[in-house]
C-alpha cells in the first residue's frame, strides 16, 4: 500500500472533462511534480485530492484511508495540507495570527478552558506562539509578525501561505504554483527553501508549477497532464526528450499558444 | 417640573439610561461575536433577545413566587413588592441589587433565558448555516419574525397585549455584572488560538476548511454564544421594564444591533462595546427632537460610516503603522 495512491479517477463539469482516469501512487517522503498546459487540470486534481470537489469515477487513498467521501477538514487532519493558486490567506489578520489559525485541529484546550484562562490554554497558547513564531523565523517573514496579511508583497504572501500550510503538521504538502509571481532571486531561495523543507520535514510534496527551472530543479519524479489526461511520467531529463510532451507543452505549440492566449 | 425633585427625575431616567447602556452593550457583544467576527450576517438577533426575555420573564412570574415561599420570603410581601414595582417609585432602589432571595430566582431566570435563546440559535444554526450572506440574513429575519408572532398567539405570556407583571429584579450591577461577563467570554474566546477559528470563517472559508477548520462547528458554536448572551440580555431586559411587548423586538431592533456592530467595527470587541454606549445615548439625547430624531439619528451615522468605514474605534484600538508600507 502506497503513502498515496490515486486510483482512475475523473471529475467531470458538465461536458467538460477536466480530469480523465488520472492514476498514479506516491511514496512518503517523495517530492513529485505535476505540469502541464493551463486547463490541463492540475489544480482541479488538488481540489479533488483535498475533498473541495468529489471525483465522478474512482477514488484517492491516503495511507490506506479512503478521502471521497471526507471533508476537506477530515482530509486535512490526516495530514495533507495545501496553498493556493490565487492566495487564500486571511488577508484582515496578522501573519502570525494567520499561522496559529491553522493550529486549531491540534489544539487541546477547550473554548472554555480559553475563557477561564486556565493554566492548561496558557501553556499551550505559549506553544502555538512559539511554533508559529519559529515558523515565521526559517521562512524569513519574523519582521512582518504583526503585519496583515494583506499588507505582504506578493512573494511574502506565498510563503506565509506556505507556512500556514505547514502549520498544520502535515505529511503531504501541495503546492499549488508557488513560484508565480516571484522574480528571479526569489525563485532561486524558495528552490532552496522547498529543498530544505522537503529534506528536513521528511515531507511529500506535490508541486505544482508552470515554471520549468523550478520543477525540473527540485523534482526527481514529473507528471505531465493536457486537457485533463495524463500523458508521461518520469525523471526530468525523460520528460525533457518526450515527444508526446514536446508536443502538448514545449515543442510545435503555437497553434494552442495562441488560443492559450 | 416642579412636582418632582430634581434628584427623582435624574435618578429614574438616569438608571434607565444607564441601564439600557449595559444591556445594549451584551446585545451588541454578543452580535459582534456571529456578524463581526464570523462574519455571520444575522439579522434576527432581536428574536433570541425576545426568547430570552420571555422564557425568563415566564419563570420569575410562574415558578418565581413557589421558588420565592420555598426560600422563606412571604407571599404577601411578595405581592407588595410586586404592587410597589408597578407604581414606579423605586428608581433609587435599582442600583441596588434587591434581596438574595430574588436574586436566586433571578439568576435561575437569567440562565434559563439563556439557555432558551441558545437552543434556538442551535435550532437555528444548523440547517441555515449553510447558506451565505443574503441567504442567511434573509434565513435569520424570517426567524425573528416567527418568534413575534408566536408570541403574540402565546395567552399565557400576554400574546399581542403583552406580558404585564414582571418583578424588577435588574439593577445596575446585576446588568453591568452580565456585561463585563460578555466581554470577557468573548474576548477571550475571540483571542485564543482556538477563537482565531471565528475569523478565518469569516475571511476565507475555504481556506479555513483546508487548514481543518470545520466551518459547520465553528458557526454553530459563534451562533450559540451569540444567542446565549442575546437571551441573557434579553432576561435583564424584562426584569428592568417589569412589562415586555413583542413589538419591541421587532426587524428595527435587530438592525438597531447590527448597526451598533457595523458603527463599533467588524470584530473590534471595544470598539462595538463603545457604539453601543454612543448610539443609546444619541438616541436618548436625540428624543427632545421627536420627529426629526430618526432623521438625524440616520444622517449621523452615514456620516460617520462615510468618515470611518471601518468603524468609530478602529483607528483608537490599532497599533500605528509602522515600517514601510510593503504595497499599497
Amino acid at each position: 500500500m502506497s503513502f498515496l495512491e490515486v486510483k482512475n479517477c475523473s471529475i467531470a463539469f458538465g461536458g467538460l472533462k477536466a480530469l480523465n482516469s488520472l492514476q498514479f501512487s506516491l511514496e512518503a517522503k517523495e517530492m513529485m511534480g505535476i505540469i502541464g498546459p493551463n486547463g490541463a487540470g492540475k489544480t482541479t486534481f488538488f481540489n479533488l485530492l483535498t475533498g473541495v470537489y468529489d471525483p465522478s469515477e474512482g477514488g484517492i487513498y491516503f495511507q490506506g484511508k479512503f478521502l471521497n467521501p471526507l471533508r476537506p477538514d477530515q482530509i486535512n487532519h490526516l495530514g495533507i495540507a495545501r496553498t493556493f493558486q490565487n492566495i487564500r490567506l486571511f488577508p484582515e489578520l496578522s501573519a502570525i495570527d494567520n499561522v496559529r489559525a491553522a493550529s486549531y485541529y491540534r489544539i487541546q484546550y477547550s473554548m472554555l478552558d480559553a475563557v477561564l484562562a486556565k493554566k492548561k490554554f496558557r501553556q499551550e497558547e505559549k506553544q502555538i506562539y512559539a511554533e508559529a513564531e519559529a515558523l515565521l523565523e526559517q521562512f524569513q517573514l519574523a519582521a512582518f509578525r504583526d503585519e496583515l496579511a494583506k499588507n505582504l508583497s506578493y512573494g511574502d504572501q506565498r510563503r506565509l501561505e506556505m507556512v500556514r500550510a505547514l502549520a498544520t503538521k502535515p505529511k503531504l504538502l501541495l503546492l499549488d504554483e508557488p513560484a508565480a509571481g516571484m522574480n528571479a532571486t526569489e525563485k532561486a531561495a524558495l528552490i532552496e527553501l522547498i529543498r530544505t523543507l522537503h529534506r528536513d520535514r521528511g515531507l511529500a510534496i506535490l508541486l505544482i508549477e508552470h515554471d520549468m527551472r523550478v520543477v525540473m530543479n527540485l523534482c526527481p519524479r514529473i507528471l505531465v497532464l493536457d486537457y485533463g489526461i495524463p500523458i508521461a511520467e518520469g525523471t526530468p531529463d525523460e520528460i525533457r526528450k518526450n515527444p508526446k510532451v514536446i508536443e502538448a507543452y514545449l515543442g510545435e505549440q503555437a497553434p494552442r499558444d495562441y488560443a492559450d492566449r | 417640573m416642579s412636582g418632582f425633585s430634581f434628584n427623582d427625575i435624574y435618578n429614574a431616567y438616569t438608571v434607565h439610561i444607564v441601564v439600557l447602556i449595559g444591556i445594549n452593550i451584551i446585545m451588541a457583544t454578543s452580535l459582534n461575536l456571529i456578524i463581526g467576527y464570523t462574519g455571520q450576517f444575522n439579522l434576527g438577533h432581536a428574536g433570541f433577545m425576545a426568547l430570552g426575555a420571555y422564557s425568563s420573564a415566564a419563570f420569575s412570574v410562574f415558578a418565581g413566587p413557589y421558588l420565592l415561599s420555598i426560600l422563606g420570603w412571604s407571599p404577601l410581601s411578595f405581592a407588595e413588592h410586586v404592587g410597589f414595582m408597578a407604581v414606579g417609585a423605586h428608581s433609587s432602589a435599582a442600583w441596588l441589587p434587591a434581596s438574595v432571595a430574588e436574586q436566586f430566582v433571578f439568576i435561575i431566570a437569567i440562565l434559563l433565558g439563556g439557555l432558551a435563546a441558545a437552543l434556538s440559535g442551535l435550532a437555528l444554526g444548523l440547517p441555515t448555516l449553510r447558506l451565505r450572506g443574503d441567504y442567511l440574513a434573509i434565513a435569520t429575519l424570517g426567524f425573528g419574525e416567527i418568534i413575534q408572532v408566536v408570541i403574540d398567539n402565546t395567552k399565557s405570556v400576554g400574546g399581542a397585549t403583552g406580558f404585564t407583571g414582571i418583578p424588577r429584579y435588574s439593577s445596575f450591577f446585576s446588568v453591568y455584572l452580565c456585561a463585563a461577563l460578555t466581554l470577557w467570554v468573548v474576548g477571550r474566546m475571540t483571542r485564543s488560538s482556538k477563537g482565531l477559528s471565528f475569523k478565518a470563517i469569516r475571511e476565507d472559508e475555504i481556506a479555513a476548511l483546508s487548514l481543518g477548520i470545520w466551518n459547520t462547528r465553528v458557526k454553530v458554536t459563534a451562533f450559540v454564544t451569540g444567542a446565549f448572551f442575546a437571551g441573557v440580555g434579553g432576561a435583564l431586559f424584562a426584569h428592568f421594564n417589569n412589562y415586555l411587548n413583542s413589538g419591541t423586538f421587532n426587524f428595527l431592533k435587530s438592525i438597531e444591533y447590527v448597526v451598533m456592530v457595523v458603527l463599533g467595527g467588524m470584530g473590534n470587541l471595544w470598539g462595538v462595546g463603545a457604539a453601543a454606549i454612543f448610539l443609546t445615548i444619541l438616541s436618548a439625547a436625540l428624543r427632545r427632537f421627536s420627529v426629526w430624531r430618526t432623521v438625524i439619528y440616520s444622517l449621523l451615522i452615514i456620516v460617520i460610516m462615510i468618515a470611518r468605514s471601518k468603524g468609530i474605534a478602529w483607528k483608537f484600538w490599532k497599533k500605528k503603522e509602522k515600517g514601510v508600507s510593503l504595497s499599497s
